[in-house]
């Protein structure tokens, strides 16, 4: 008997959960807990974060602004806000994904498991796999990595007195060295260079001028001067 | 409590968007023109994120020197390459470094 799609799927997108995106998430969640420990933010709440949210800028901030004592409506539009990279990569994730119009229930729970580094992994991992294994893939990669998150939120909620917190930040920082390597170190095709370049120009630009909006405007700038270079460029070559 | 209640809007808050992708990508198609402006949005935003944390970090990471995050980043890409295109080795030798300068720093000071 061959193994179903959603079986295979699910195996090879935990086995990845174990790969080398599992050392960054390592560092990283090991680092919220730390930031967290440090805010004074009781170790479920910080494992509830993880958990729930499952993106580490915006559990950042949250630990961040509960340190400060920021205003709770501040907080969440902070949040909000740092999240809507997930609506454009979301979007150009669940069409490969070719779940049936009707399963809207199916599509809200595998998009829990959006997140920049799925995303990433996905973008390069679903050309190469068949249509039915792409979205037990990610459900597999994103339970088994939100697992780890948990217990690793854990040992840095432990090892925050152990540890000066400038190497905390230290841990933090291996997600933006990540994405780094997996973006400007490996580009595969014009859209990408073109639309990375744009997106590393156009966000801190924006920042300056306006910080809290800086993703938002800057990523939807540099994605829009992005499209219109590569749809300059397919026109010349035809 | 009250914490319990900021963390579960959090959550609801990143949520918002996930559902939307999925919402509005109902009628997506693959070659479409939207898609492809779409695809570009997203590769520009996460690299935005990631270029904005190192270049102007806020919070923790706002401590440590804009040059050691800059060769972090350097140092990255190039074991990546060195190592022929070894993810963890690219990892090691940029976190590696900025631990151990952020260590050194806390020594000489």
């Amino acid at each position: 008997m061959t193994p179903s799609p959603t079986y295979t799927g699910f195996r090879n997108g935990a086995r990845e959960a174990f790969g080398p995106s599992a050392a960054v998430m390592t560092a990283g969640f090991i680092g919220f807990g730390a930031l967290a420990s440090d805010s004074g933010m009781p170790f479920w709440i910080a494992a509830i974060a993880t958990a729930l949210m499952w993106a580490l800028p915006g559990q950042i901030i949250l630990a961040e602004m509960v340190a400060a004592k920021a205003a709770v409506i501040a907080i969440v539009l902070a949040v909000w806000v740092s999240a809507a990279r997930f609506l454009p990569t979301g979007m150009s994730m669940m069409p490969l994904m070719r779940m049936h119009r009707h399963e809207t229930l199916k599509k809200l729970f595998v998009a829990q498991f959006v997140a920049s580094t799925s995303w990433v992994l996905s973008m390069r991992n679903f050309p190469n796999m068949p249509e039915a294994e792409r979205a037990p893939w990610l459900v597999g990669f994103g339970t088994v990595c939100t697992t780890q998150g948990v217990l690793l939120c854990g040992v840095g909620y432990l090892l925050s007195g152990a540890v000066p917190a400038e190497v905390n930040a230290g841990l933090v920082y291996v997600t933006p060295i990540y994405f780094t390597l997996l973006m400007f170190g490996d580009i595969r095709s014009a859209t990408i260079g073109v639309a990375v370049t744009c997106g590393a120009i156009a966000v801190p630009l924006a920042h300056l001028l306006a910080p809290h909006w800086s993703l938002l405007g800057g990523g939807m700038a540099g994605g829009t001067v992005a499209y219109f270079i590569l749809r300059a460029r397919r026109g010349k070559v035809r | 409590m009250e914490l319990l209640a900021l963390t579960l809007l959090c959550g609801l808050a990143t949520y918002f968007w996930r559902a939307m992708a999925v919402l509005l990508s109902g009628r997506l198609t693959l070659d479409s023109e939207l898609f492809r402006w779409i695809e570009c949005v997203a590769y520009a935003m996460v690299a935005g994120l990631m270029v904005r944390i190192v270049l102007l970090p806020t919070g923790v990471l706002a401590a440590s020197p804009m040059v050691d995050r800059v060769m972090g980043c350097l140092l990255a890409l190039a074991g990546y390459r060195l190592f022929k295109r070894n993810l963890l080795a690219g990892m090691g030798a940029g976190v590696g470094y900025f631990i151990a300068v952020t260590y050194l720093r806390i020594w000489l000071a």
